[in-house]
């Protein structure tokens, strides 16, 4: 439904592009002059803008108002524990990447003898321990 | 005009050229101490790159987890949402490419996280494309249209922050996250498409869909609550 009055860019074709304008999604430099130049013409679809514009600036601030929370110290602190564990790990992995560590072998030898079958048994254990340097 | 006074002419002009080049590069050496520092990617050492991380994504904190709450609607789910956002964030932040949308980055994540692991339904399926695509903006095609009455407004910022949270929670998830990065965090629809992973048709028609949705939605919390839209203000709409 149109005002009635002649306008270059009909109204039809305004008011479906209302909410794109409010939004600045109108990227077409054309299409936006045409869109500013009805405004400009018609009362009534200026109109409607506005009330439109109120509307959304209404409801904007009305979720912000109730949605913008703190996040609790407990969370704060979480994540800068959660960050330097990770920075750790990946200090490791680069650190394993490049070579740049302390490699230690421990070995430890089990030496048991049992008497009465004369079996004797001999247990070697290894265990490898890498020292990273701390930054 | 001789070939000489040509010459000479062309000769002035460029010096003025050359005068207005010196002039802005002195400009840009004297603002260059206040832009931030280019960081070479493959130069900065992980020290660096946390240290980074802990003063840029750290300080999004705070809003990413308002976000979380809306999308998980309990702290329990909110506070894991964003350690697990950030983990993922601090693993992959070598791939991040300084200088671009930060924020819009984290929200990925976020999303993406919360839609692989926290939604509760995991097999719900997205509201069909076809009931999203038949979307238009239809309703705006009159003058008559019944959004934006001044009289309702007024009711509507009488509305306390619990019922604009529950009226936001009982909303279809996706019309939720677009209301939500839209209206609350100020993304573009480019933006958000990319946050949500879905074409930007996709982002219009939901987010329209949802503030309407909304939108209505609070205006039966209003009525509820006892607050009517006085009748003779009424009178005020066209």
């Amino acid at each position: 439904m149109s005002c009635g009055d002649h306008h270059d860019t009909p109204c039809e074709q305004v008011l479906p592009n209302i909410i794109l304008y409010i939004d600045h999604e109108i990227f077409d430099n054309n299409q936006l002059n045409a869109v500013e130049i009805h405004f400009g013409e018609c009362l009534p679809c200026k109109e409607e803008m506005e009330r439109e514009h109120a509307a959304l600036t209404m409801m904007r601030n009305l979720l912000t108002r109730s949605c913008v929370e703190d996040a609790p110290q407990s969370l704060h602190e979480r994540l800068i524990e959660q960050t330097a564990q990770l920075h750790q790990q990946m200090a490791a992995q680069e650190a394993l990447l490049n070579g740049h560590y302390m490699e230690t072998t421990y070995t430890e030898t089990t030496y048991t003898e049992i008497t009465i079958d004369g079996q004797t048994q001999i247990e070697i254990t290894r265990e490898i321990r890498r020292e990273f340097p701390l930054e | 005009m001789t070939a000489s006074a040509g010459n000479k002419l062309e000769t002035k002009n460029n010096n003025a050229l050359i005068k207005v080049a010196l002039a802005k590069m002195s400009e840009m050496n004297k603002s260059a101490d206040n832009l931030p520092a280019v960081i070479d990617r493959e130069k900065e050492s992980l020290a660096e790159r946390t240290a980074r991380f802990e003063n840029d994504a750290l300080a999004f904190t705070s809003q990413l987890y308002s976000a979380a709450l809306r999308y998980t609607k309990n702290s329990h789910d909110a506070q894991d949402l964003v350690q697990d956002t950030y983990a993922k964030a601090f693993t992959s932040f070598h791939q991040f490419e300084p200088g671009t949308n930060l924020k819009a980055w984290l929200y990925r994540i976020l999303t993406t996280t919360f839609i692989n692991n926290y939604r509760k339904d995991q097999r719900r399926p997205l509201i069909s494309g076809s009931e999203l695509e038949d979307w238009q903006i239809a309703d705006a095609s009159s003058h008559t249209s019944d959004l934006g009455k001044s009289a309702e407004d007024e009711v509507l910022e009488n509305i306390a922050d619990k019922d604009v949270k529950e009226a936001l929670a009982a909303m279809p998830e996706e019309f939720r996250m677009a209301v939500y990065l839209s209206d609350v965090e100020g993304f573009t629809y480019k933006e958000i498409a990319e946050i949500m992973e879905v074409p930007t048709g996709t982002v219009m028609s939901r987010l329209h869909r949802g503030r309407k949705l909304l939108r209505e939605s609070l205006a039966a919390y209003a009525k509820e609550r006892g607050f009517s839209v006085d009748k003779k203000n009424g009178g005020a709409k066209s």
